[in-house]
């Protein structure tokens, strides 16, 4: 994380010299900010006209019903773990233990809570990995539907994330080219044991298809704060905890921290413009409406003191008549693209063979001269 | 009529190298394979086949050192339980989730593996129950599903023509598969697919899992095996198994 903030700051800096002037070599290129790259905008990723017709795989093929939409996993490596993780209202503790296992809902990011590791040295080690659950896909479905994710943390893993680093685990299940064996079984990329510069998720999904990310570091998210009362006085604010064991236990499922955009009939999320892919259909992801935050609502401040935008009255008459905001910014920014092509190959394409045109049945059948005949065992006489 | 032993081979996806360009130089197409998800293979079969085919092939759950097998169809109530010396005969085109449970080796532990049941046998009439297609869980199957790796078999019934040219004198035939290959179209070019066993080491999850987990609604019965002595003149059963 330390390494990519530095980068972003450099670019940004890069655009201007003691002087003012451009340092920048001619046609060289300057991105967006990461947050404007994660959205490419309308007509991209949504809203916009539905033009992806139903070409992938689907899932109710032949009357079936959808599979299962939830991953098992199971946290191995250290017994008598303690896992819980955050809910709607605050945090649930001691949910499970090391060696069971939970069933979390596809396409979703869950915020962890691991304490009470056994390892000698870090008893009172408490850590709040991310466990991103992707989305079942073909070639994972007949694993996932079958059996377990294993996330195995070990002593290893531990010891790097007291010294500042961060983990990632890859839980992935290799292509059947990659696999050495065929009876299918997941492989693990850890980041701490890869090249430097090697991002173990890009490494997973060249290799096969991603089933579970699990990222860990140090940073503790439950630490004691204070706010301000009403009286003045400084109150400590404690976060509100909900434990699995003792006598008021309970148990609380987790509450995703984050959403992946899910397939629909093997089109990725991020592609689908319309409501299951077909034209007319109702847009599932509309800006601004449900979880989908807004796009192109300006939030710029207003001379007024309040955020956009500045044409509402805000309860009361509109009075102001003019607000300008000029951008001075010598952007270079290219005309939208209006003829694309894609040229797709797949290597090898598909082959299928013609289908059949012409069918010629023929039987022989045995001629037997009287007194020939054959009789089955079953039937003859006995004496 | 001629007189043949009904042999019903086993293909058993657990090694490597072999028979890789057997399957893959096959000179036709096949859409399905092992990877296809669980339960399509059957419903594709039972779309072609047009009406829902009432027929109950029986299987024969063999476990290693024995357990107690339950049956779900459609949900998380279990439509049959019994030990597994009994018979269960499945409906073809369905798919079913089975608990395997109190076995005699692995004291403790519960699998539900997946049966997807393609098609069915033609047994002389009165002989159905003489004639069920094994579905077979090994000790090295249990040992791998526990280990965390899915174990998929493919049952087939050979063609007797194949099976002269290729097991003469009906030994055990090491069956090699490699990981890329169809086995679907391997077990269809020795014979007729019948079953998709796969095993894995997921249980139904405490917060409830949807109903597709358990199958896709097709009946079951659970029947005695006959008496081997109640076999008429010219009519045995072989299972041969080849890894």
């Amino acid at each position: 994380m330390a390494l990519g903030a530095l980068t972003l700051i450099s670019v940004g800096c890069a655009g201007l010299d003691h002087a003012g002037t451009s340092v920048l070599k001619p046609k060289e290129y300057v991105n967006p900010p990461a947050a404007m790259l994660s959205r490419p905008g309308p007509m991209v990723d949504g809203p916009g006209p539905g033009v992806m017709g139903m070409v992938a795989w689907q899932s109710s093929a032949a009357g079936l019903p959808a599979a299962a939409q939830t991953t098992q996993v199971k946290f191995t490596g250290q017994p008598g773990m303690i896992i819980g993780w955050k809910t709607a209202d605050g945090w649930a503790d001691e949910q499970m233990y090391s060696g069971n296992s939970f069933d979390f809902p596809q396409n979703a990011v869950y915020q962890l809570k691991f304490s009470g590791f056994p390892a000698e040295g870090f008893e009172d080690l408490q850590l709040y990995p991310t466990l991103e659950v992707r989305g079942v896909d073909p070639s994972t479905r007949e694993y996932l539907e079958h059996s377990v994710v294993p996330v195995e943390i070990t002593v290893n893993d531990l010891e790097h994330v007291v010294h500042n680093n961060m983990v990632t685990k890859v839980i992935y299940l290799p292509d059947p080219k990659h696999q050495a064996r065929a009876i299918a079984g997941v492989e693990t990329l850890i980041s701490t044991q890869l090249d430097p510069g090697i991002d173990p998720v890009q490494q997973a999904e060249r290799m096969g298809t991603i089933m579970v990310i699990l990222r860990f570091g140090n940073k503790n998210l439950q630490m004691p704060t204070t706010a301000v009362g009403p009286d003045g006085t400084v109150q400590p604010v404690s976060h509100q905890v909900v434990s699995g064991s003792g006598p008021n236990a309970r148990f609380v499922p987790p509450m995703p921290i984050a959403m992946l955009p899910a397939d629909i009939h093997g089109v990725p999320g991020t592609m689908i413009a319309a409501g299951g892919g077909v034209p007319g259909q109702p847009i599932a992801p509309v800006a601004g409406m449900g979880p989908t935050p807004p796009w192109g609502m300006p939030m710029t401040a207003t001379p007024i003191g309040l955020a956009g935008p500045p044409h509402l009255p805000y309860g009361g008459p509109a009075g102001l008549k003019s607000h300008t905001i000029r951008n001075r910014s010598d952007d270079s920014i290219p005309e939208p693209v209006d003829h694309l092509l894609i040229d797709v190959k797949h290597r090898p394409g598909l082959n299928i063979p013609e289908p059949v045109r012409h069918i010629q049945y023929e039987e022989d059948h045995p001629v037997h001269q009287p007194g020939e005949l054959s009789h089955p065992a079953a039937g003859r006489r006995r004496s | 009529m001629v007189e043949r032993p009904l042999q019903v081979l086993l293909l058993i996806l657990t090694a490597c190298g072999g028979s890789a360009a057997t399957a893959q130089n096959a000179d036709y197409y096949h859409p399905l394979s092992q990877r296809t998800p669980p339960g399509h293979t059957a419903a594709w079969l039972q779309h072609i086949r047009g009406q829902p085919d009432p027929w109950l092939q029986p299987v024969s759950i063999d476990v290693a050192g024995g357990a107690r097998v339950t049956v779900y169809s459609h949900g998380p109530e279990p439509v049959a339980s019994a030990d597994s010396s009994r018979l269960f005969a499945l409906n073809p085109g369905h798919t079913y989730r089975l608990c395997l449970t109190d076995m005699n080796e692995f004291p403790g532990v519960e699998l539900y593996p997946t049966v997807e049941v393609l098609d069915r046998l033609h047994p002389p009439p009165g002989q159905a129950d003489r004639f069920p297609v094994p579905v077979p869980f090994s000790r090295t199957d249990i040992q791998e599903a526990l280990a965390g790796n899915l174990v998929t078999r493919v049952i087939y019934l050979e063609d007797p023509e194949t099976a002269q040219e290729l097991d003469p004198l009906h030994r055990e035939l090491p069956q090699e598969v490699a990981p890329a290959d169809n086995v679907l179209q391997r077990a269809d070019q020795l014979g007729r697919p019948m079953i998709i066993i796969r095993l894995g080491n997921r249980a139904p999850g405490p917060a409830g899992t949807s109903s597709f987990f358990y199958g896709t609604g097709g009946s079951v019965e659970v029947r005695e095996r006959p008496s081997p002595t109640a076999a008429p003149d010219g009519l045995s059963a072989r299972t041969t198994g080849i890894r």
